[in-house]
């Protein structure tokens, strides 16, 4: 009985064709739709953790009092042997050390003296050849003219900065600010690099070294403000991240030094939790939304292929067809038609996902206003919802469209099926 | 009478048409309900943005950078003898230090005119009193600080000569604003008192206008609505595009359901076509027929959606939609307790107009087959094949 | 009865004539504490969050004007010097080799995480110059009879507006300081002990510097190891030459 209907579904594109089309594109938009609202979240969590937050963060218990001041006075030490531990204790994130600080450049003219100053946000980082955070912060892509810092003493700025102090690749600043200790620091290093990160506070007065390079500056031996924890699969794992944080400042956090440590999860920091809280919401609502109407659609697609095939269902009743057996078949034709048009749909949406996912569409290129860029907001965030949203609704609705319009075998009779033959 | 028919037909339609347009009408409520809430957050954050601190326009005193501290103490001039008072807000800034709970926090201080009628920012509260120390706070900026209307807070700063002062302010008032800018990291001092404290006669930084008063000289440079709305402009057109993404995705939807009812339908009126024709109507008025059906569902679309869905619409507009306690701090204008839209006449005439557009191609391209329809083949109920290449 | 009255009326009259005025107070107040020239070694104790740093210097003195300091110890800091040639300051930082001019915003960093600020180093002009003083009333502290003179700007552009100080009538020295601003407001509290004396003068080989407003912070100390007053010091000193030697 499958074998014939199956054929019946291949040989008479009327009937096949046209329902799996458009039985496709419904569920392909559903499932884009929602891989998108993903990507837009996940953008927007993906964005905190690679430049502030981590998906968790452990700093000391005085830094996160103060953590929106960045102190990095009160910064970790032994953070060595504490990279040790998070790398031992907890392998599913990769850890990176932050020291973020601000100072004065001044830029000098040939004999030393002031030429320019300007104030500057800096940012340091494992800046060597195969460090992670190359691609973590998409350094290599936020560059746009010169080089990486590749030995001690070399730095990049931000466009903005760049642009204000009028220097040039190669250039020789020097960087005023205070050891961890208050003392005064002065460091001397050489322009390498413009970044442009499409974050205008981070555009306009930043710069990037190596964190070795800080850390000799800043008379912070073996000291980090920050160790930002990633999850290797780039996916933000609220509940766990909650857990091991627990686990964590339970086990190395001492209420009576205000110097241990304590891991905070992302959600946990700033104004995150709700933030992130209410984007779940919303999500789900505009899915939902989604989903209804995409239902009420193909149910309507359903609907309309049954009585296109009245006809049949009359002739096949004349010729002594059980009406029952005439609706399990169609109901049958219904399933195979749905399940084929949601696994097309599926895959079109899901890959096309995947596409996007991999290859975000940047906005800011079609900005009328191009001195402010914005970091790429057309992405995708394909997980294994993105298979189900779409094809489930699809399927179930196609087979209860179906399912009405096939309820006429019981209902009419046959001479008027029979009748819309003619027609 | 290809009007008549058509709507005959449409009606006559049931059940399945009813369907279509109550999908329609629903694509259409939703696109119009979500874009309003777009364009009344660009108008919230515009408007305020306009209303609160940039009037018309500002005028900058030429080294004036609002992202360089150490810009502030060089960039002061006094505020040109010809401008009209009435229509003109000087804003005096420097640094500070502020001491919430025996912390030390480095802090922008700004001086505005307390009588001032131009803006909305609550300058009244700062009104000048021998002796006393006044300040006034935006919302995120009292809810960082962990500070109330009431409360007292250490301030200190550095005169015009560098001397070093420090006095206990009181907070008289905190203000609600969606404007960022006049908000985070800033505390509101009377210009005058602000005069006082630092030493300086009438000098201020930038001001706002009423309207544009021509150019002032090289000490002062024009800042128009454009430039100063410039960042907020280029943010929400990258969220508005995540949202056109969405709408095009909605209509994919509803034009599923618009171009299946069509092949249906042509595939149930394939003899009422070949009489049709029989009778003179030519292939062009037959086409027009059925696409004018496919139109028809979209007007019952944009009236069952106007019934049911302008109260609706009302109703969101008063209560907006809830955003979390903490968004205002996301780092947008105009986003502060809930986002509320607003309906223009433009964004529900321009929705109708493309969505009909839209139901326009796709009500024709399942019935442009009729163009090539034999009448005898329709009155049998057949369509007519295409004929190959080279066929009789 | 009436000689007695007499004698008395001229004794009193003679002890006011004799009593020493404000201005008087502060120049033999300057008198200690500044000479032609000093050299002095001494140590900053800063007490911070992680727990107490000192820092040793060694300082040379021209008039209460002009100075250059030359840290010594621990290793970071040593070989760091400061010039200072009336209102202006600048200072050399080895790990650089650059020679910066504290200015502006600079001028507020506090020096070497303390809770003096640079602008404080160079508001150590003699008060005689910075301020008008009064005698406000007197006061026994710390077992000593002390004047309370209130010192008040002459000019704009003095740091501190007002200063309150405690004398010790037999030295001549002020054994605490109050620093206020226009507003009234007190701003920082400066203790001074261990008093000794150094030739003619007296000198307070403990300070102890106090900002109020940060009440987190625990203060720092000046502790002299040694003063040398009147020192033979070459003029080459006050250059900025010497700032990289």
């Amino acid at each position: 009985m499958l074998n014939f209907i199956l054929k019946g579904i291949l040989r008479d594109r009327s009937r096949s064709l046209l329902p799996i089309i458009l039985i496709a594109t419904g569920v392909f938009s559903t499932s884009l739709y929602y891989s998108f609202i993903r990507g837009y979240e996940r953008i927007s969590i993906d964005s905190s953790a690679r430049y502030d937050t981590g998906h968790v963060k452990v700093i000391t218990r005085a830094y996160a009092d103060e953590l929106d001041e960045k102190p990095y006075d009160l910064c970790l030490m032994e953070a060595d042997e504490m990279l040790s531990k998070l790398n031992k204790e907890y392998p599913q994130l990769n850890w990176y050390e932050r020291i973020q600080f601000g100072g004065l450049v001044d830029v000098p003219d040939a004999q030393g003296e002031t030429i320019v100053q300007g104030e500057s946000a800096v940012m340091a980082v494992d800046l060597s050849v195969d460090s992670d955070e190359l691609k973590l912060l998409n350094l290599r892509d936020a560059l746009r003219k010169g080089k990486l810092p590749a030995v001690s003493n070399e730095v990049v700025l931000s466009i903005g900065l760049f642009k204000k102090l009028g220097v040039d690749l190669g250039d020789d600043i020097s960087l005023i600010t205070a050891t961890m200790y208050g003392g005064m620091a002065v460091g001397n290093y050489q322009v390498t690099g413009v970044m442009e990160f499409g974050i205008p506070v981070l555009d306009r007065g930043m710069m990037m070294m190596d964190i070795s390079d800080a850390r000799q500056l800043l008379d912070m031996n073996d000291g980090v403000g920050e160790i930002l924890g990633i999850y290797k699969d780039d996916q933000y794992h609220w509940k766990e991240s909650a857990a091991i944080s627990e686990q964590f400042t339970k086990k190395y956090s001492d209420p009576n030094d205000e110097f241990s440590p304590v891991m905070l999860p992302l959600h946990k920091q700033g104004d995150m939790e709700s933030m992130l809280s209410w984007m779940g919401s919303a999500i789900f609502i505009l899915i939902g939304f989604f989903v209804f109407i995409m239902g009420l659609v193909l149910w309507n697609l359903g609907l309309i292929n049954g009585i296109r095939r009245y006809g049949e269902m009359g002739l096949r009743l004349a010729i002594g067809e059980h009406a029952g057996h005439i609706y399990i078949s169609l109901i049958k034709e219904a399933v195979l038609i749905g399940f084929l048009g949601s696994l097309i749909g599926t895959a079109g949406g899901v890959g096309f996902g995947y596409w996007l996912q991999n290859h975000p569409f940047d906005m800011s290129h079609y900005l009328s206003n191009a001195t402010v860029m914005m970091t790429p907001d057309i992405s995708a965030d394909v997980n294994w919802f993105s298979y189900v949203v779409g094809f489930i609704p699809g399927f179930l609705a196609t087979i209860v469209g179906a399912g009405f319009a096939a309820l006429a075998v019981f209902r009419r009779s046959t001479a008027s099926l029979f009748k819309e033959l003619e027609n | 009478m290809i009007l008549k028919l058509a709507w005959r037909n449409i009606i006559g339609g049931g059940f399945r048409t009813w369907l279509n347009v109550f999908i329609l009408s629903i694509v259409l409520v939703a696109i119009i309900g979500f874009h309003g809430l777009y364009i009344g957050w660009q108008r919230d954050a515009e408007d305020n943005n306009i209303k609160w601190h940039i009037a018309e326009g500002q005028y900058w005193q030429q080294k004036y950078d609002p992202y360089d501290v150490f810009s502030f103490e060089d960039s002061r001039a006094p505020l040109p003898e010809t401008l009209n008072d009435a229509e003109t807000v000087g804003f005096l800034v420097s640094q500070g230090v502020i001491y919430p709970n025996g912390r030390m926090k480095n802090i922008i201080m700004k001086g505005v005119k307390t009588d001032q009628q131009l803006l909305d920012l609550p300058t009244e509260y700062l009104s000048y009193e021998s002796g006393k120390f006044k300040l006034m706070l935006g919302y995120r900026t009292a809810r960082q600080l962990k500070v109330n209307t009431g409360d007292r807070l250490m301030l200190r700063w550095r005169d015009k000569n560098g001397s070093f002062d420090a006095a206990d302010f009181e907070i008289v008032h905190i203000f609600k604003s969606t404007v960022l800018s006049i908000d985070q990291g800033i505390v509101w001092l009377g210009l005058q008192q602000m005069h006082e404290m630092m030493k300086l006669n009438d000098e201020v930084n930038y001001f706002s206008v009423k309207k544009h008063v021509g150019d002032l000289g090289k000490d002062w440079q024009f800042k128009t609505q454009d430039d100063l709305l410039a960042e907020f402009r280029a943010i929400y057109a990258t969220e508005l595009s995540g949202a056109v993404f969405m709408y095009i995705l909605l209509m994919f939807l509803a034009m599923i359901a618009v171009f299946d009812t069509q092949v249906l339908s042509l595939f149930k009126r394939r003899k009422e076509v070949g009489m049709m024709m029989a009778l003179g109507v030519t292939r062009s008025q037959v086409i027009r027929i059925f696409t004018l059906e496919g139109l028809m569902s979209g007007l019952l679309a944009v009236i069952l959606g106007a019934i049911w869905g302008t109260p609706l619409l009302i109703k969101f507009q008063e209560t907006g939609m809830k955003l979390p306690e903490m968004m205002d701090s996301y780092g947008m204008d105009g986003m502060l307790d809930a986002m509320y839209p607003k309906y223009t006449l433009g964004l529900v005439i321009l929705t109708v107009i493309i969505v009909m557009l839209i139901l326009l191609i796709v009500s024709y391209l399942p019935v442009k087959k009729i163009s090539r329809l034999m009448p005898v083949d329709a009155l049998k109920g057949k369509m007519t094949k295409r004929k190959k290449a080279g066929s009789n | 009865m009436k000689i007695a009255l007499v004698t008395l009326m001229v004794l009193i009259f003679a002890g006011y004539l004799l009593a020493d005025t404000a201005e008087e107070i502060i120049i033999k107040i300057d008198d200690n504490l500044y000479s032609d020239s000093q050299i002095i070694e001494s140590r900053m104790v800063i007490e911070g969050r992680r727990g107490s740093r000192e820092i040793a210097t060694k300082s040379w003195t021209r008039g209460s004007n002009d100075s250059f300091t030359e840290y010594l110890s621990p290793p970071r800091e040593a070989g760091t010097k400061m010039l200072k040639l009336d209102d202006k300051l600048w200072i050399y930082d080895k790990n650089s080799d650059r020679i910066i001019q504290m200015s502006g915003h600079l001028l507020r960093q506090s020096v070497n995480g303390s809770d003096l600020s640079y602008e404080d180093f160079m508001d150590e002009n003699n008060y005689q110059e910075s301020y008008i003083p009064s005698i406000e009333g007197e006061e026994q502290y710390l077992g000593r009879d002390c004047w309370i003179l209130l010192l008040t700007a002459k000019d704009a552009g003095v740091t501190y507006f007002q200063r309150r100080l405690w004398v010790a009538k037999e030295i001549y020295l002020p054994i605490k300081e109050e620093l206020y601003g226009e507003s009234g407001t007190l701003l920082k509290r400066i203790e001074l002990s261990d008093i000794r004396q150094v030739k003619t003068r007296w000198y307070p080989y403990k300070i102890f510097y106090k900002d109020i407003l940060n009440t987190k912070g625990k203060g720092t100390t000046l502790e002299i190891d040694s003063i040398d007053m009147d020192a033979d010091i070459p003029e080459s000193v006050f250059s900025k030459a010497s700032l990289r030697k």
